[in-house]
């Protein structure tokens, strides 16, 4: 044993109450460092949880965008796609991506679609419709475009969708090791 | 479960234990036995007589202003340690830690349910739900993955 921890526990057994209070007054302020830090590092984790979670919604937008894109390309009987307007998508998706999950409530991964989440939803499908009359992604074909709007709609009703189900799915897990754990079996 | 009692002279006491499957009830006998049942201190608010309780029966810990409470059915007493210490001390006793101010007792769980954003939603036997956030979800699943350490 240490001289320290020794010295510690004679105090703790011989003063009771006062001296023990002090001594653990001494190491709340020895922790008061060490929380700092860990503040710190609990802001750099919130950070980059919300940078992941954009990258994460770009990227999926992205290649929705993209799909819907190479279809009409198809149909148009153009079998390449242009890289300017990629390039502008994933910005718009990036751009997109900050909007919803900092200002918009993550409505795409809501508990419930309600007219909140059916307003932010055409918020958004109407931003991507207007970006990709002005960039021209679809050579402003005003048919293409307002079948862009819809397929937007479609697909956050789908991302909404597809969570629900992710969550319900892991609820049931999350439930069924709960009870093994308080029955005390081991799980692998 | 039977329990044989046999009286002896002059041999050590012992206590012998023959299981088929090392259960919860089957360790809190041990550790009972082997003197393991430990025991928390803490004051109500007006701070005046001292209480003794286990960690079993706390619902959950929390922090608040620089002081930790224990959350038990019926009572809720200041205790004198940190959340670090108890959430280290107690976790194979099914404490786990939630937040940053806050520790569950996973034992006294009803349900949980997944929300949004990672987080996870934990209803207690009374009656009340706290948030698991998500930083502390991945060590919920870590411990509930784990089991009890059986």
């Amino acid at each position: 044993m240490k001289e320290g921890h020794e010295e510690h526990i004679r105090r703790d057994w011989k003063a009771g109450g006062e001296e023990v209070e002090r001594v653990c007054q001494k190491k709340n302020e020895e922790e008061s460092g060490e929380m700092r830090c860990s503040r710190k590092k609990e802001k750099w984790l919130h950070w980059l949880g919300t940078e992941v979670a954009v990258e994460y919604k770009a990227c999926l937008y992205f290649f929705v965008i993209l799909f819907y894109y190479s279809i009409y390309q198809v149909t148009g009987e153009i079998y390449t796609v242009s890289l300017v307007h990629m390039m502008e998508m994933i910005f718009a998706t990036y751009g997109m991506g900050y909007l919803q999950v900092l200002a918009l409530d993550n409505f795409d991964e809501a508990e419930h679609f309600r007219r909140k989440e059916l307003a932010l939803s055409l918020l958004c499908a109407a931003l991507y419709t207007a970006v990709s009359y002005l960039l021209e992604w679809f050579d402003r074909e005003v048919l293409a475009t307002g079948g862009f709007f819809i397929y937007c709609m479609a697909a956050y009703g789908c991302a909404y969708l597809a969570n629900k189900w992710k969550r319900y799915v892991d609820t049931k897990r999350l439930n069924a090791m709960l009870r093994a754990y308080q029955k005390g079996e081991k799980k692998e | 479960m039977r329990i044989t009692l046999q009286k002896v002279d002059a041999e050590e006491e012992e206590v012998i234990i023959r299981y088929r499957e090392m259960t919860r009830e089957v360790l809190d006998v041990v550790r009972l036995l082997s003197g393991g049942g430990r025991r928390l201190s803490g004051v109500k608010e007006d701070g005046e007589a001292r209480y003794y309780f286990t960690p079993e029966e706390v619902y959950y810990f929390e922090s608040v202003d620089g002081r930790l409470y224990a959350y038990l059915e019926k009572a809720v007493y200041r205790i004198r340690e940190s959340l670090e210490d108890i959430s280290e001390q107690y976790a194979e006793l099914g404490i786990v830690r939630c937040s940053r101010t806050m520790a569950v007792n996973l034992y006294q769980v009803e349900w949980l349910k997944s929300q949004p954003g990672g987080r996870i939603l934990a209803s207690l036997r009374n009656g009340e739900n706290i948030v698991i956030s998500r930083r502390y979800a991945g060590e919920l699943r870590r411990q509930l993955r784990r089991g009890d350490g059986v």
